[in-house]
């Protein structure tokens, strides 16, 4: 071993990191080097000093006002109530039991839901519209005045000059009875079907006094529950329009 | 119920208080050697102890609870950093300065604390940091690594580089202030 050797590997000495072999090895080039034993020695007493230094510089010294101020405020802190609200934690907590209560309710509802008989109805209403009240109108012109005041009275409201009432009659259709009135608004072919509501109790409330509006096989449908009849306003007018037909059947019914 | 709750925090706060607290001065002169600032060391200290009074369920009694203690510190100073946007990364070139020293002087005799602490001073941070957790603190390489988070083979070359440029630093200082006279070149 020479004086670079040494040198290199001293620290590691110092630090009684070598194996036996190479710390026999050190020991045999000390003893014939008076340098590196004083290389040696500078580099303990560094190390020793740099400890002694850094421990006690005052710069590196924590102020006692402050240790025993950080002291009190840990103590606060290890015997401060916790606060049972925590967002983080009960946040993912509140996700998970809203999906946890959540989807069975909302499979049960989906399983127990009252069937849509407005939807269900609709459809047979519009086909009555189409194959009655649109390829027929012309046959029942002749019939424009001559109806019972009685016969019409559920669409009497809507008599004016621009709407006329071209007929009505009793139709079924796949098992299910309407009262068929067909009238004529600006050159418009409107069907008005009204059938009684075979389970009028399943019916959504929510649906006691509104309107629905939508769209049918390129026809518009408007249709209300009055009473336990249900009752279809059926035409190829705009939205707005059909459901001002609706709006005024519903409100002389309901009076 | 609520004594219960009351006497855990007692054993808590008691079981912090005998093994945590003994070591507030080593981690006040850590956080002071890595921000030098002394409200910035006093703010990383309070918040390394709230932290570790917080976590102390994880602290594994028996274990070396200044170095739990040291690597929580160095997280969080590692965040703070990051925020402030001082974060620094080891370059490379301080790398090759470091592993490029060919010649080292040799050290002068009768050299004082403040000369090792001022040489210290000039050292690049991610090398004194690494000598003062290792001779200051005596850490073991493990548990610097663990501080630090970097690997062991990472602390080992920068503990040496370290120690090496702490050496020339104080061969430089003593040299400019005319420190030690009794310089000797090695002779084999």
């Amino acid at each position: 071993m020479n004086c670079r050797d040494f040198r290199e590997i001293a620290d590691s000495y110092l630090s009684d990191e070598l194996i036996v072999e190479t710390n026999h090895e050190v020991f045999q080039h000390l003893e014939n080097c008076p340098n590196c034993r004083q290389e040696l020695s500078t580099r303990r007493e560094i190390r020793e000093k740099l400890r002694v230094s850094l421990k006690t510089a005052p710069e590196f010294q924590m102020n006692p006002v402050f240790a025993k101020r950080v002291k009190a405020d840990l103590q606060d802190a290890a015997f401060q109530k916790k606060s049972w609200f925590n967002w983080k934690v009960l946040l993912p907590a509140f996700a998970s039991l809203l999906i946890v209560i959540g989807i069975p309710f909302f499979l049960f509802f989906q399983k127990n839901a009252p069937p849509n008989l407005f939807a269900e109805i609709s459809e047979k209403a519009v086909e009555r519209h189409e194959d009655c009240g649109l390829k027929h109108y012309k046959d029942w012109e002749k019939n424009i005045g001559k109806l019972s005041a009685e016969k019409i009275s559920f669409v009497k409201s809507l008599e004016s000059e621009g709407t006329q009432i071209l007929e009505v009659h009793n139709c079924k259709f796949e098992g299910k009875s309407f009262i068929h009135f067909v009238l004529r608004h600006n050159g418009k072919i409107i069907s008005v079907l009204k059938t009684a509501s075979e389970n009028a109790a399943v019916t959504n409330s929510n649906t006691e006094d509104s309107i629905i509006c939508k769209r049918e096989k390129g026809l518009q449908v408007s249709s209300f529950k009055i009473g336990e009849d249900l009752v279809f306003v059926i035409s190829d007018m705009s939205e707005a329009e059909n459901l001002s037909v609706a709006r005024q059947l519903f409100d002389a019914a309901k009076i | 119920m609520f004594g219960f709750g009351k006497q855990i925090k007692k054993e808590n706060w008691e079981n912090f208080e005998r093994e945590a607290l003994p070591f507030s001065d080593d981690l006040y002169r850590v956080a002071m050697w890595m921000v030098r600032d002394v409200e910035e060391a006093q703010d990383l200290t309070q918040e390394t102890l709230m932290q570790a009074l917080r976590s102390f369920h994880r602290y594994e009694m028996g274990t070396n609870c200044k170095a739990w203690l040291m690597t929580i510190m160095s997280h969080l100073n590692s965040k703070r950093r990051m925020k402030l946007g001082r974060l620094q990364l080891v370059e490379d070139t301080e790398e090759k300065i470091a592993e490029t020293i060919a010649f080292e002087p040799s050290i002068p005799q009768n050299i004082t604390d403040e000369d090792v602490l001022e040489a210290l001073n000039r050292v690049p941070q991610q090398f004194s940091q690494v000598v003062v957790l290792a001779d200051v603190e005596e850490f073991a390489y493990k548990e610097i690594s663990n501080i630090l988070d970097v690997p062991i083979g990472t602390v080992m070359s920068r503990l040496h580089r370290g120690r090496k440029l702490l050496r020339v630093e104080l061969a430089n200082y003593a040299r400019n202030f005319g420190i030690g006279t009794e310089n000797k070149e090695v002779a084999q």
